[in-house]
């Protein structure tokens, strides 16, 4: 995870408010790049389908986005932590040719496992042609795709080749659907979405394949990451199932809005939250460079300074600086998000009207604000805590992420729009709580659970 | 429950040795008594075979194993909740190097019917992580300090076998004896405290010493010899695991009802390690010559002759570095200078310690007296020792060797170290002992030309030797028959078996 990270730290300390600059410009593109760009895209792409597709085929179109991300999302996150405990392992031992073989591997099993669940689905979709459909489970395998590659890119060197495919592909996808849509209507647009979408994927797959020299495609021991870090799946599984659960809930339930077949939405909620998610990519950019790399030096440190005999007073030296180096990251990031968030959430009328959005989003708009202001901590937090094997602890947190936004956000749909939002807003301050006592605990403790963690054994 | 339950670090029935010849020979010979064995060991060996032909007598054996890390696997850290007077406990006991009685520390954390938590909860807590912290902070400053990831696992490693005896299933006996303080010690401590039962201590070597003796050679974790701060925190963990058993050896001579050992020296150095003089009593070693009797019906053939008109010197004991073979086989080059007369046997295991037994048939080649050394390997001794003419031993450390009785049983004069209580088996131990004579000549270790030299002061002197020999007899029959052995061991236990009941 720290690849990238430690890059993009060299842009600041090349000194000069240029390199300053350019640096936080480069850590947002890094961070929220690929997702801005494919929002963009979509948001482009929608419209401008607008006049040519009429509404419901243009819900059908993004329903079909929609609902790629949101699977495509929880097998990602199913698969992310060990994968990159795996990469990390391997990078240590500074043996990269198992990369392209266990790409490979996993990318066939997703391509499978995606074909087979799309495929099922959308037959369910009267609605959608054969090519139609087609073009769809390519676009849901591609998506997987690129999320598997950008987990193992997170260990690559050239970034910039990750967003000039990110830019490549977003291009092709708009000007193929603006042009095939013109003449194919709704299909054209998911076919040249999906093609650049696609190219996307082939473009990410190439740079792995040029970036990790020397090929070993006999090694099956990434494996046994997925046994022995089995919590991990599932942290990785809660926190995205927490992400979209109260989606999932206005969608299905009595504020949603049936478009066709399985396919559900609810416009003015989706829109409402992601434009509150928004609000929070600048904090993920200062998180990338200031929190990992700072913080990652710190307990770097901390662990060498063990393993060099140190006393306890150095050590102790190495904890507070570590517990210096979470407070300064966390305070950096709150001085510009709480600007960010307060003035978003001052002017939420402003923003919503100059969008063109319903007055009524409003409420929701300043809910989510809130929200993903509180979820950015709490990730923030949480990854700390990973960095101190408080693997069963995150769990919790996120399987009470998910629980919680599923049961309050389903309590709030019997109240009226103003409160909609609320259950997430509440959630994530629920979460924020008990990860914030978590991560106060363990930095407090980090010599005891660092020695007395320690198990006995054989070794 | 048996009679009596007897503590074993290291010995009986799987290692051979002084301690655990002694503790065969004593249950071999009292077969109306019930025993049950703890065997403690540091690693489970799974190819480990017993040495001895346990008795029927010997009901249940037990094993423990020190260093067998089974926990830890499913303990998380964490705060037990303990109040002020139970950390008190803790730090005032065995585990913070105090040397207060135990019980306080069995009953609240160990004892199955009254502790408060699991010990292994309690060994991952971070109640006694924050008396190890305190502990360190008090006692160094900024600039004495040592790493504190050695303090943190010196402090695991020495107290996590004192765990394993603390947290052990003791079996019930009427009476508990260990053959040594350490670990075994501490065990007959804890069943003192559960069992309320008489507890007996031998000691043949003074455990304390002897691992002090092994502390300081070993050889730990700071190599570098500029370092002089290391060579300082070297010798501040040397020192730790040195006073941890120091404690171990007061714990036990504190909590035994009555202490033996083989001879006077060793009941000195007890004392000096704060035994109460008033409980020791002396035990020698016996044997039984009988057992070295060549009965009529055994094949002649394996019954070793000697050369005819030579003088047969022994050697008996295995070939490793404490019994210092190579001074040994020097001065055996210097006997064959002034005397070619003579052939020598050493006989013992050459398997225990590879290295050394090639380093000393290097040495027999050098000095050219492969005509005279033999080395003979593990031998049934008594078809030996009626062919031996001078026994010798060259030993660097001894307890009570067994060997020089058996030699004193065949009139054999004996060369010997001045070590452990070669000079009392000598010379004789006190002034009724002392007017038999002596039988043999003692040196001091390490002096190839003085052992050379004494050795062929009895090469050259048939006469001598017979002398010698005839005090050797009466010595033995007076003193060292295995008989008075178990009487005074059997005296023991009744005593003890009766005052209690």
């Amino acid at each position: 995870m720290a690849g990238i990270g430690f890059r993009l730290k060299n842009y600041f300390n090349d000194g000069g408010l240029l390199g300053s600059i350019q640096g936080t410009i480069y850590s947002i593109i890094i961070s929220s790049g690929p997702w801005l760009i494919s929002v963009l895209t979509i948001a482009l792409v929608s419209t401008s389908a607008q006049g040519e597709v009429g509404v419901d085929n243009l819900y059908i179109f993004k329903s079909m986005i929609c609902y790629s991300y949101a699977a495509s999302l929880l097998v990602f996150g199913a698969i992310e932590m060990p994968m990159t405990r795996y990469i990390a392992d391997q990078l240590y031992n500074k043996d990269y040719t198992t990369f392209k073989g266990v790409y490979l591997y996993l990318a066939t099993a997703m391509i499978i496992f995606g074909s087979i669940v799309s495929f099922i689905f959308y037959s369910y979709i009267d609605i959608l042609t054969v090519i139609d459909k087609i073009f769809a489970i390519a676009f849901f395998c591609s998506i997987m795709i690129v999320w598997l590659s950008m987990i193992f890119l997170s260990a690559a060197k050239n970034y910039h080749q990750i967003i000039i495919s990110f830019l490549v592909g977003g291009f092709v996808s708009f000007i193929g659907s603006i042009l095939l849509g013109k003449t194919y209507q709704l299909t054209g647009y998911i076919v040249g979405y999906s093609f650049g979408q696609i190219l996307i994927a082939i473009l990410l797959s190439l740079n792995i394949f040029n970036e990790f020299k020397g090929i070993d495609y006999s090694t099956f021991e990434f494996t046994r990451y997925f046994k022995k870090h089995s919590n991990l799946i599932f942290v990785g599984l809660f926190y995205y199932l927490g992400i979209w659960v109260d989606k999932f809930i206005f969608w299905f339930g009595s504020t949603g809005k049936q478009v066709t077949g399985l396919f559900y939405t609810n416009q003015y909620y989706d829109t409402a939250m992601f434009l509150a998610y928004l609000s929070i990519v600048p904090s993920l950019a200062i998180f990338l460079v200031q929190v990992e790399t700072n913080f990652y030096k710190k307990y770097l440190f901390y662990f060498k300074a063990i393993d060099r005999k140190q006393n306890l007073d150095i050590l102790n030296i190495n904890v507070q600086e570590i517990i210096d180096s979470v407070k300064s990251g966390i305070y950096n990031l709150l001085k510009i998000q709480i600007a960010v968030t307060l003035i978003s959430w001052y002017f939420a009328d402003q923003i919503i009207s100059y969008l063109y959005l319903p007055s009524m989003m409003v409420p929701m708009f300043q809910y989510g604000l809130l929200g993903a202001f509180l979820q950015v901590l709490c990730l923030i937090m949480n990854i700390i805590l990973l960095y101190f094997l408080s693997h069963n602890k995150v769990l919790l947190h996120y399987f009470i992420f998910f629980v919680s936004n599923m049961v309050f956000t389903y309590a709030i749909t019997f109240f009226d729009f103003r409160y909609q939002g609320l259950g997430y807003l509440m959630s994530t301050f629920l979460v924020f709580v008990l990860s914030f006592q978590a991560l106060n605990h363990k930095l407090k403790l980090i010599n005891f659970y660092t020695f007395m963690g320690q198990a006995i054994s054989e070794e | 429950m048996s009679d009596i339950c007897l503590l074993l670090e290291g010995t009986y029935p799987y290692i051979t040795g002084g301690v655990s010849s002694c503790v065969h020979q004593l249950i071999e010979e009292t077969p109306h008594i019930d025993y049950s064995i703890v065997y403690i060991g540091p690693k489970r060996d799974t190819e480990a075979k017993y040495k001895y032909k346990v008795p029927k007598n010997v009901k249940i054996i037990k094993e423990l194993y020190l260093f067998e890390y089974l926990i830890g696997q499913n303990y998380k850290p964490k705060s037990l909740g303990l109040n002020s007077i139970h950390i008190e406990t803790l730090k005032q006991s065995i585990l913070f190097g105090q040397k207060n009685s135990i019980g306080k520390l069995y009953t609240t954390f160990f004892d199955p019917n009254t502790r408060i938590c699991d010990p292994e909860e309690l060994f991952f807590s971070k109640e006694v992580w924050d008396i190890i912290e305190e502990e360190y902070n008090k006692t160094f400053n900024n600039i004495t300090a040592p790493s504190f990831i050695d303090f943190f696992y010196t402090w695991r490693f020495s107290n996590y076998p004192i765990f394993k005896i603390l947290s052990m299933d003791i079996p019930k006996a009427n009476i508990y004896h260990t053959m040594c303080t350490g670990y075994a010690g501490l065990l007959g401590c804890v069943a003192t405290e559960k069992f309320k039962k008489p507890f007996i201590l031998t000691e043949h070597g003074i455990y304390t010493h002897e691992r002090k003796i092994e502390i300081s050679q070993s050889q730990w974790l700071y190599t570098n010899k500029n370092d002089i701060m290391a060579k300082q925190q070297m010798s501040y963990f040397k020192n730790w695991w040195y006073q941890k058993f120091k404690i171990l050896g007061e714990l036990t001579y504190n909590y035994s009802d009555v202490i033996t050992t083989l001879y006077n020296g060793n009941k000195t150095k007890q004392i000096e390690l704060g035994a109460d003089k008033d409980k020791i009593r002396i035990i020698p070693n016996g044997i039984n010559p009988e057992k070295l009797k060549i009965h009529d019906d055994e094949k002649i053939d394996d019954i070793y002759t000697k050369p005819d008109g030579k003088v047969l010197i022994g050697l008996v004991g295995r070939v490793v570095p404490i019994k210092d073979i190579k001074t040994f086989i020097k001065s055996i080059s210097f006997i064959v200078q002034n005397n070619e007369n003579i052939q020598v046997l050493i006989m013992g295991p050459t398997d225990e310690d590879e290295d050394y037994y090639e380093e000393c048939l290097t040495l027999v080649k050098l000095l050219n007296l492969d005509e005279f050394i033999t080395f003979t390997g593990k031998v049934n001794l008594k078809y030996y020792y009626n062919q031996l003419d001078v026994i010798v031993l060259s030993s660097i450390s001894e307890g009570q060797p067994l060997v020089l009785l058996e030699a004193f049983a065949f009139k054999i004069p004996a060369v010997a170290t001045d070590v452990g209580s070669c000079t009392e088996l000598i010379h004789g131990s006190n002034t009724e002992d002392k007017a038999f004579g002596s039988c043999g000549i003692t040196i001091p270790f390490g002096m190839s030309d003085k052992l050379g030299m004494a050795i062929l002061s009895l090469v050259d002197d048939k006469k001598k030797r017979e002398t010698m020999g005839e005090v050797a007899y009466l010595r033995f029959m007076k003193y060292y028959q295995e008989k008075f052995t178990i009487n005074n061991y059997l005296k023991l236990y009744n005593k003890h078996l009766t005052s209690r009941l």
